[in-house]
């Protein structure tokens, strides 16, 4: 299982996991391990008088002491990892769906609707999230208010109007996530549009459309399973994304009802104590803080590790059935498009690390072809060391220390046309067509 | 015409189609709410003095003139000939028209935000190509120590930790824009507000002591929304170094005797941009927003303050309808001029080799 083997060979991917699987038992077992006051239920209770006004230290009742007004840390600290996991994951889902499907679609449909598609979400791209969420909470409240109602911090108050859809629309769903499916989807579509505009070039898709396939299966069938595994990338990252955006704008008060967010608000004026300690409260905002932190850490690297198993780049073990390797081969649109593609998942994917090559060069040292090659032009001959660069070519073995070997070859011996022919195809085999055809040209007025 | 003159016309062309699609976008969503509700976005400054029965009759005559019961098209056409014609409504948490309270808000936010550009843009790329060049050594290492930890750092809980220990215990810096007695004196006649914005300003009348207090009060600001940033684009910097060093072209630069200093700077560095910049393009939305939750957290009194003011009083769909149009217009002037910039320093990019 080559997989599960990728995955835990770095610490980080099973540390994010272990992480991740922390907030999950804690969210789950949230009533048995910080059972609900019974008279207020809700992340925030009360363990004594609501008039106190400073936080007070770790007790018995309190195992991570209070807030001001006597707020205890534990039971919100444990709540709020529920509501972060359960916000996070249906932000981060149905986004994801969603810009995956949009993606397939405006990628499949191609043409002027395709591009017009894409044009659209990229106009999305210049949407704050902020402001979409500003945005609908004031037309919920000017339509309560509108209608004859109180409007009043987020909620109606005495308002019985007619309903309209907006009511109905925020009634049912927290506008922040409205407003975070609806103004974070165009990554994905992006991502998924371009891996399908290839795709699409490849025989496979044009096999089954010659076929008479179902346009709607072939998505479903073909494209969709080979691009879903860089979006999946992006949706992990998402969750902690989201949940520490949630957080940021409940502290500044804009909306969004995190719970670890207003701890850390309710807690802000206690961080620094006499003396300028940071230490004295610390039970005031430490916890919340690290909440925030390591969920959005633990997210990030189980994205990092997702994307080792996942998308087949960063590695060597997929080689032959990626994707990206068949792209290689067969892209004949040059080297525009190529680099497009790693760019911009670059652009998206700014965690993604780099391609691991320590291990195969060990390899390839030893690789015997390559070796006698080598040792062919130290003794000076050229057409034995071009015949074997031209066998390791021809089964496109070991393109990327040909290349290099043969780029110096050409400068050595520029007025051969051999060395010239055998780079132009080493060229076509690393996908640069552009490059390869002044190989060839170069090679054809040698000959002349 | 010079070819990056064409790409910056087409670029600039390109600007409009995307204010359409989300202006429409926009106005779909103000379509969910019942027309009396539509009919705030033209309520006139006079509403409060009137009584309920004569706002009722108000409201009818709004609903009749803009045909506020007639289709999407209609509706949309006619709210957006009024974006053109200037006020963008009547804010009644703000007590004035949306558009001249937005635009004298400006200079605040633009001040943070340049700096903040001028800040991480050269850190980010210098430091992502250092890092790459070099990869596993030891400048690496501490670089992507360095932007795992500044990413992983919410910048609202940097800046309370910033604030508790900068301002309230040490008070080096500290929030709001300017010190109250320098406020003062730039409210003044003899001091002359060139751009509004207040280091420029400061300088340009000879009052460095005023610039230094704006600065004062900016660092903190400045540095919460590069340091995210800049670890951001390092990162993208330095993956697209990795590699670049098996190219050819470094190859035959290094063939031809260059010195390593010289390729990285003048050949590899070239290429390095375009992502990078590219991955700030896809991101200006995030930056904005970043710097919105600086200015509300630091109490600058930028553009934010009239979603603070919407968010606190009365319903006002006017101020946060103009606060998404004109956010949205200055991420996309944003987004141009990163693309300009591109184009200035890659030549694939003006020419239209690279598909962006």
């Amino acid at each position: 299982m080559n997989r599960t083997r990728l995955f835990f060979g770095r610490w980080q991917n099973w540390l994010g996991l272990l992480l991740i699987l922390v907030y999950v038992l804690v969210a789950i077992a949230a009533p048995y391990l910080s059972p609900d006051d019974p008279k207020g239920p809700g992340p925030f209770m009360q363990v004594g008088r609501p008039s106190e006004a400073k936080p007070s230290p770790p007790r018995e009742g309190a195992p991570l002491g209070t807030l001001p007004r006597n707020v205890d840390v534990y039971h919100a600290l444990v709540w709020g990892s529920r509501d972060a996991l359960s916000f996070g994951l249906i932000v981060a889902v149905s986004t994801a769906l969603f810009g995956i499907l949009y993606g397939a679609f405006s990628g499949f449909v191609g043409g002027r609707v395709g591009s017009f598609m894409i044009r659209v979400a990229d106009s999305f791209l210049a949407f704050p999230a902020i402001a979409g969420l500003v945005f609908l909470q004031q037309l919920y409240g000017t339509t309560v208010t509108a209608l004859g109602g109180i409007y009043f911090e987020g909620q109606a108050i005495d308002f019985t109007g007619p309903a309209s859809m907006i009511q109905y629309l925020l009634d049912h769903v927290d506008p922040l996530m409205l407003s975070l499916i609806a103004l974070s989807w165009m990554p994905y579509a992006r991502l998924v549009n371009s891996i399908v505009l290839t795709l699409k070039q490849t025989d496979f898709i044009q096999a089954s459309r010659a076929l008479g396939g179902n346009p709607f299966w072939i998505i479903r069938k073909h494209l969709l399973p080979n691009s879903t595994g860089p979006a999946m990338v992006l949706a992990a990252r998402d969750v902690g994304g989201v949940v520490v955006f949630q957080a940021t704008l409940t502290f500044i008060n804009i909306g969004g009802g995190s719970v670890w967010g207003s701890m850390l608000a309710q807690g802000r004026n206690w961080i620094l104590g006499p003396g300028g300690s940071l230490f004295t409260y610390w039970w005031a905002f430490l916890p919340p803080t690290l909440a925030v932190i390591v969920f959005g850490v633990a997210w990030n690297m189980f994205g990092d590790s997702l994307n080792d198993v996942l998308v087949p780049t960063t590695h060597e073990t997929f080689r032959g059935q990626s994707f990206w390797n068949r792209k290689r081969m067969k892209d004949k649109t040059g080297s525009a498009s190529e680099d497009q593609l790693p760019a911009s998942m670059e652009a998206v994917l700014p965690l993604n690390p780099p391609a691991p090559v320590k291990k195969k060069s060990s390899v390839d040292g030893d690789d015997p072809v390559l070796h006698t090659a080598r040792e062919d032009l130290s003794r000076g001959d050229l057409p034995r060391a071009l015949h074997a660069y031209d066998y390791l070519i021809r089964h496109n073995r070991l393109i990327e220390q040909v290349l290099p070997d043969l780029a110096q070859l050409a400068k050595k011996y520029p007025r051969d046309p051999q060395v010239w022919q055998s780079l132009g195809d080493a060229l076509t085999r690393a996908g640069q067509s552009g490059h390869a055809t002044q190989s060839y040209d170069q090679a054809r007025k040698l000959k002349q | 015409m010079p070819p990056f003159l064409q790409f910056v016309i087409r670029r600039f062309m390109a600007l409009p189609v995307s204010l359409l699609i989300i202006t429409m976008i926009l106005y779909g969503g103000v379509m969910l709410t019942p027309p009396e509700a539509r009919a705030s976005l033209y309520m006139p400054e006079t509403k409060r003095n009137l009584t309920p029965e004569q706002i009722e009759r108000l409201q009818e005559n709004i609903i009749e003139r803009y045909h506020l019961r007639d289709p999407y098209l209609v509706q949309y056409t006619l709210w957006a000939k009024t974006l053109f014609e200037g006020t963008w409504g009547y804010s009644p948490t703000l007590n004035e028209y949306v558009l001249p309270a937005l635009l004298r808000r400006t200079p605040a936010t633009l001040e943070l935000a340049l700096y903040s550009l001028l800040l991480l843009i050269p850190l980010g790329l210098v430091s992502g190509v250092k890092a790459g060049w070099r990869r596993r050594g030891l400048f690496d290492k501490g670089f992507r120590l360095l932007a795992f930890l500044s990413t992983s750092t919410p910048p609202f809980i940097l800046a309370i930790v910033l604030l508790s220990i900068f301002y309230i215990n040490l008070n080096w810096f500290a929030p709001g824009r300017v010190s109250l007695a320098y406020r003062l004196e730039t409210l003044e006649e003899s001091f002359i507000h060139y751009t509004g914005m207040l280091t420029i300003d400061g300088f340009l009348n000879g009052r460095i002591d005023i610039m230094g207090d704006v600065f004062r009060h900016l660092a903190m600001p400045v540095f919460t929304l590069s340091i995210y940033h800049w670890a951001t684009l390092g990162r993208v910097a330095r993956v697209s170094i990795i590699g670049e060093e098996k190219k050819e072209y470094v190859i035959a630069a290094k063939a031809r005797g260059i010195r390593e200093r010289r390729i990285v700077w003048r050949h590899i560095f070239r290429n390095a941009l375009t992502p990078s910049l590219t991955s700030m393009t896809l991101s200006a939305a995030s930056i904005l927003t970043g710097v919105f939750v600086a200015e509300i957290i630091y109490d600058i009194n930028g553009i934010s303050t009239i979603i603070v003011n919407a968010m606190s009083g009365v319903p006002d769909a006017p101020a946060a309808l103009g606060f998404a149009i004109y956010s949205v217009i200055m991420i996309l002037l944003l987004m141009f001029m990163l693309d300009v910039l591109q184009a200035i320093l890659d030549p694939r990019v003006r020419e239209g080799v690279l598909k962006t």
